[in-house]
């Protein structure tokens, strides 16, 4: 198995496209695994842990520009947690401390597990993917990325290099249930920011559908979040949690989490 | 492939394959086998290192990604001969389970200690330390600053000496802290008459130990009493008062008690609405407890209080 290291983006770039079939490895808390216990045997790794491009947070009129490479525990620090709060409270549950030195919002896309936790944060807040080939570089709603369970709008040619968010500002929280606090994966979760400019309630959750989902509601018809999150789920019956359970849980998350934001 | 890297201060080199972790890399390329190899999936952390000063499981980094970093491991955290203080504080206390996962907790210890900086001054305060009876219980000024941490352990004549009137106390830091404490002392001197109070109680220990004794009986008649009302106070506790969960209302609860004469404190402010700190008083006082809470509780309903 070879080891690819550009240091630059437009190495990586360029690899990408001569070995489409080389699987992108960045702080490799999900590759890692899959290569140890031969779930996947690829025949060559992209390492983009060199690239200094796809590191660090930029601004520009106020939108946020995430490179692909910003792992959890930066996603937890001020001023970056102050302008996407619910990312941040979703970043401190993911793993260990150690998961979260290394795990990265690129990553975590990229992977596109319905259960990735930066995932219903970042829908919540309308984020965008930037993803970039040799030919160009192409911007996609969050939802038109995420096509199904490990499945995502991600060209053989392309790398996820950023996401963009313009931060509503909203009062905005994470929820999440599982087993314990620490070290778990999602049996379910739910992001919900209170967007007053926009007038409405923007929620998202993760593990009870395909992908990540979200659901809007005007800020009037806030109290009808519940249910709505409940209908919109599509969960299944599997070893963490029956589809039963996690739809009622979410109800649960949507009662609580917009409690939180109202009062707050 | 070839990865150089630096491990432990030290260049090291070695061929891995491309999907090799840096876990097993250190351990069968390097001969370090301190990293132990346990879940390979993030999930234990016994595999801990240092990567770029930063804590990772090595199980999840591939070895490739080490090349040209800097990697540390529990092998590395010792100086010579002498212990990491946290290796030395794990030997101290015994702080191993089955102790296969110990490495990784060794490493991830110091890590987060690193993080508090040396400049930042940690206070321990150890205001009722004199009733503490158990010999192993943590003694900040023989375990912190009489080995030159930087912590200021302070200690009162408030407490089991029961001088607070005289508003006199001590502490015991660094010197430089101490010196910098000088600096604005006099505006918070001490009279003459409580330094000698103070010294004078430093050398009485027979009494000191007159008081533990009558205190140690009074903290189990106040269990008993708080225990015979319904209550499950925290215990063993190991000052001179007990924190006990009363329902939701310990601050009506108070207040009842308050009318009748019993001082107790509510620990609203200290982020427990429903609890209450009672000391331990004399057996009269502690006899008229019992006597107000039969008072003020209904005895059926157990721990609800009535008006």
């Amino acid at each position: 198995m070879e080891v690819l290291r550009p240091r630059t983006l437009d190495e990586a770039l360029a690899l990408r496209a001569e070995h489409p079939e080389a699987r992108p490895i960045q702080g490799g808390t999900d590759v890692l695994v899959e290569l140890t216990f031969g779930h996947s045997r690829p025949d060559a790794l992209l390492d983009l842990s060199e690239v200094a491009e796809l590191r660090g947070v930029t601004q520009e009129d106020g939108a946020l520009r995430l490179g692909a490479g910003l792992t959890y525990t930066e996603a937890m620090r001020a001023p970056l947690a102050t302008r996407l709060p619910a990312l941040a409270e979703a970043s401190r549950t993911v793993g260990s401390p150690q998961i979260r030195n290394r795990g990265t919002i690129g990553g975590n896309l990229g992977t596109g597990s319905p259960a990735g936790d930066a995932l219903p944060p970042l829908l919540a807040e309308r984020a965008e993917v930037e993803l970039a080939s040799v030919s160009g570089t192409r911007t996609l709603p969050l939802e038109d990325f995420l096509l199904g369970v490990k499945r995502t709008a991600l060209a053989g040619d392309e790398l996820v290099t950023a996401v963009r968010i313009m931060p509503s500002g909203g009062a905005q929280t994470f929820a999440k249930v599982g087993p314990r606090n620490a070290m778990v994966i999602a049996i379910c979760s739910l992001a919900v920011v209170v967007d007053t400019t926009e007038g409405e309630v923007r929620a998202a959750f993760g593990s009870a559908a395909v992908t990540a989902k979200r659901v809007t509601v005007p800020l009037a018809d806030a109290a009808e979040l519940p249910d709505l999150i409940a209908e919109a789920a599509a969960p299944i019956d599997d070893v963490r949690a029956t589809a039963e359970y996690r739809r009622h849980a979410l109800r649960v998350l949507a009662t609580r989490t917009l409690e939180r934001c109202v009062r707050s | 492939m070839k990865v150089s890297l630096t491990v432990n201060g030290e260049r090291l080199e070695g061929d891995a394959w491309g999907g090799e972790s840096l876990l097993t890399f250190l351990r069968d390329t390097l001969e370090l086998p301190g990293s132990k190899n346990a879940c390979e999936q993030g999930e234990c952390g016994s595999c801990s290192v240092l990567f770029d000063g930063t804590l990772v499981c090595s199980c999840l980094v591939l070895a490739a990604q080490a090349d040209g970093h800097a990697v540390v491991t529990v092998e590395g955290l010792a100086r010579e001969e002498a212990l990491h203080p946290v290796q030395q504080a794990f030997v101290d206390a015994g702080a191993v389970q089955c102790g296969f996962c110990t490495p990784g907790l060794v490493v991830a210890t110091a890590a987060l200690l690193e993080r508090v900086p040396e400049h930042v001054l940690t206070v321990i305060d150890e205001a009722y330390f004199q009733y503490v009876e158990d010999p192993s219980f943590p003694d900040a000024i023989e375990e912190a600053a009489k080995r030159g941490r930087n912590v200021l352990a302070l200690r009162t004549f408030s407490k089991i000496f029961g001088l607070a009137g005289l508003r006199i106390g001590y502490g015991v830091g660094p010197a430089g802290v101490v010196s910098a404490m000088r600096k604005v002392q006099r505006a918070f001197d001490v009279t003459t008459p409580a330094q000698e109070a103070a010294l004078a109680s430093l050398d009485d220990d027979a009494e000191l130990e007159r008081r533990r004794a009558v205190n140690r009986d009074a903290m189990a008649a106040l269990e008993a009493v708080l225990r015979e009302h319904g209550f499950d106070p925290i215990s063993p506790a190991v000052g001179n008062f007990l924190f006990v969960d009363v329902g939701e209302d310990a601050a009506a609860l108070d207040q009842r008690l308050l009318r009748r004469g019993v001082i107790v404190r509510p620990m609203g402010s200290f982020g427990a609405p429903s609890a209450l700190r009672i000391t331990a008083g004399t057996p009269e006082e502690i006899a008229f407890l019992a006597e107000q809470l039969d008072a003020v509780l209904v005895p059926e309903a157990g721990r609800i209080p009535v008006s």
